[in-house]
């Protein structure tokens, strides 16, 4: 049975005629009689009128958020595909990496498994009932013929912790193995520099771990792995930081480099994410890492990191910031990519310049009409070609260098600007239920992990206007 | 245009939008972006929050649009969303921004057809006072109030965006009337 309604609460229903007939009659009945609902009644209906006419009244300035929706949406398919592509790239290297591990089980216990039966036959072999016909399946120590190589080389690793094979029967690849020199062609070290947005906080415990590195353990596969993935950012880090070296040097070193690496490997993963610490292996490593990530002019190459607008990108600037020269190709930062309507006079690419100018960064402004606009880098097939001609010429980027503390004053200075706020809004609902600010949610702690007074790193923004691009510098 | 045409209207450029014409949500944009504004506004007591909500909204309909099921109106049940939205942008605001939560309201302008200055001004003070008083209850009551009085909504569309019982939505809206009254009849001793 429902639980009847208090008459207060009948009140305000027969207000809003929401009320049954007996209930309506009820409520009629009490404001015959009494005075007090009765006025009760009369401060609610006044109060109604007042809502509806403040409602009624338009406040100043209606609003048009067509384009600023359809611009949205569509930047929202674009990372959409963009994360499916990913994606799918993800899981053929998953795939790979799963092919990879159970090729190196085959190697390493179908030879042991020979082994195995080798001591086994050696243990027996004073039983001469046991040994008969069973001799020619063992392996001979002294057979160790190319064929049987691998097999060999495999069971050297799997017995080294226990019994070292000494050098004298070891073969050039166990030998190798042993001492820790294999591994760049094993772990695919010509793939090319493809990776995600460096999360710098990491790439410096990375680096600094770097410095008094360790010698991996060259029968660890899977740790090598991720030991070279995160060299490589590191590498991309340093490179991004390292504004003065020349790239014309870098080219021809990182094109000799490419030369002598002709096996073929497979890419580093699109996503990927360096771990607490790294060990670089040697500085001849680390030097050929850092040519390869400072490699410039071969191919633009961008991916991204989260659906987010953390978005790693090559780019070719062939320009100056405040004299210094900036490498061909930027890495190892963080880019961010701005929708903002026209904003008055006030428009985006002058609002994110009056923040710099107020964070105290170094920036250059390049237009980036020449250049495909990113955006139809992550999009494919017809779609890219549509973004590429729509966003070409409308993108401005700003190469900034500023250091960490430069970029706190930035956000700090970018969150007056509404536009730019309302942007960060923007962006971030295209994240269903990201609950920061994306500027909040991705930058800012990547910035809080960095050292205050740590070193300047060179920065890409970019800056869709809807119109009126400033003078080209 | 009555209420069967309205949803006709709706539910026609809804269809053209997921067989792929954008511009046909570009008119259901159109049709309602001031009026989810408006309301927004009321509720966030913010403009420019009110306008980022309308974006968003916007953006999350438009990703969504195949999960309506034309079981309410459309309207409303964009303004579910909206409302959604609505709530983790004031979950979000920092407890000092409550001081000057009024700031982005904009004055109501009154057309005032036949209306002397001073009795706009006056209208404009009123409503100011209402504004304020508005803004000092409780979220859940002004967004229930504004969905009455302001979005002219029954009950059962209230129930339905606010994810409460048709009872929840009486007893709420009389709580929030009863404490609108208090507050202006305050504010009138106050000016007194």
């Amino acid at each position: 049975m429902n639980k009847p309604i208090p008459d207060d609460e009948l009140l305000s229903a027969y207000l809003d005629d929401e009320l049954s007939p007996e209930e309506r009659a009820r409520v009629e009945q009490r404001l015959v009689t009494d005075r007090e609902y009765a006025a009760t009644l009369d401060a609610f209906r006044d109060q109604q009128q007042r809502l509806r006419g403040l409602a009624g009244s338009l406040p100043e300035g209606s609003i048009d958020v067509r384009q600023r929706v359809m611009d949205a949406v569509e930047a929202k398919s674009t990372i959409a595909a963009a994360e499916n592509r990913s994606g799918q790239k993800f899981n053929l290297w998953v795939l790979a990496s799963l092919a990879a591990l159970i090729l190196l089980g085959v190697f390493l216990f179908l030879p042991d498994f020979g082994m195995e039966q080798a001591v086994v036959q050696n243990d027996l072999s004073d039983n001469p009932a046991v040994v008969a016909g069973k001799v020619d399946e063992t392996v001979d120590d002294a057979d160790l013929s190319e064929e049987n190589e691998a097999a060999v080389v495999s069971k050297g690793i799997f017995m080294e912790a226990q019994d070292p094979i000494p050098a004298s029967r070891q073969s050039r690849l166990e030998r190798q193995m042993a001492s820790g020199e294999e591994g760049d062609e094993a772990l695919g070290s010509d793939a090319e520099p493809e990776f995600a947005a460096v999360d710098a906080a990491a790439s410096k415990s990375s680096l600094a771990a770097a410095d008094d590195a360790q010698p991996a353990q060259p029968n660890d596969f899977s740790m090598k792995f991720h030991m070279r993935q995160n060299e490589m950012l590191d590498m991309a880090a340093l490179a991004g930081s390292d504004v003065e070296a020349a790239p014309e040097k870098l080219q021809q070193q990182s094109n000799a480099n490419r030369m002598t690496r002709s096996r073929s490997a497979p890419s580093a993963p699109t996503f990927s994410k360096p771990g607490p610490s790294s060990v670089v292996q040697n500085e001849a490593d680390k030097q050929s890492l850092r040519l390869q990530a400072g490699a410039a002019g071969e191919s633009e190459l961008t991916s991204k990191r989260s659906a987010s607008e953390s978005v790693f990108e090559e780019k070719t600037v062939d320009d100056e910031v405040d004299g210094v020269k900036v490498f061909k190709q930027l890495e190892g930062r963080w880019a961010r990519t701005w929708h903002v309507r026209p904003a008055g006079e006030g428009s985006a690419v002058a609002l994110f310049r009056q923040s710099l100018e107020l964070a105290g960064c170094r920036f250059q402004l390049v237009r980036s009409s020449d250049a495909q606009s990113h955006s139809s880098g992550f999009a494919a097939g017809p779609q890219k070609d549509q973004l590429a001609k729509k966003k070409k010429g409308q993108q401005v980027d700003f190469i900034v260098t500023a250091t960490p503390q430069q970029l706190v004053n930035l956000r700090n200075s970018v969150v007056f600007f509404a536009d730019l706020r309302r942007l960060d809004r923007m962006l971030s609902a295209l994240k269903a239920d990201e609950a920061q600010s994306s500027w909040d949610g991705s930058l800012l702690p990547r910035v809080n992990g960095l050292d205050p007074a740590g070193d300047a790193r060179v920065y890409l923004f970019n800056v869709f206007p809807a119109k009126e691009l400033p003078a080209k510098p | 245009m009555n209420q069967s045409s309205n949803n006709q209207d709706d539910d026609h450029l809804i269809r053209q939008t997921l067989a792929g014409e954008s511009s046909a949500f570009e008119g259901l944009i159109e049709k309602y972006q001031n009026r989810l504004y408006h309301s927004m506004t009321h509720v966030l007591r913010n403009s420019t929050d009110a306008e980022d909500i309308v974006q968003d909204t916007f953006v999350k309909a438009f990703t969504k649009l195949s999960t309506f099921r034309g079981g309410s109106q459309f309207y409303t049940w964009l303004y579910r969303i909206a409302h959604n939205s609505a709530i983790s942008q004031i979950r979000k605001r920092k407890p000092t921004e409550s001081l000057d939560h009024d700031a982005g309201i904009p004055a109501a302008t009154l057309e005032g057809h036949g209306v002397s200055p001073s009795q706009r001004i006056e209208q404009q003070e009123q409503s100011q006072h209402l504004n304020d008083a508005l803004g000092r209850l409780k979220e859940e009551q002004r967004r229930v109030l504004v969905l009455r009085e302001m979005e002219g909504l029954d009950y059962d569309a209230i129930a339905e965006i606010l994810d409460v019982p048709v009872g929840t939505v009486r007893s709420r809206l009389h709580r929030a009337r009863t404490q609108l009254k208090e507050e202006l009849e305050r504010q009138f001793t106050d000016t007194e």
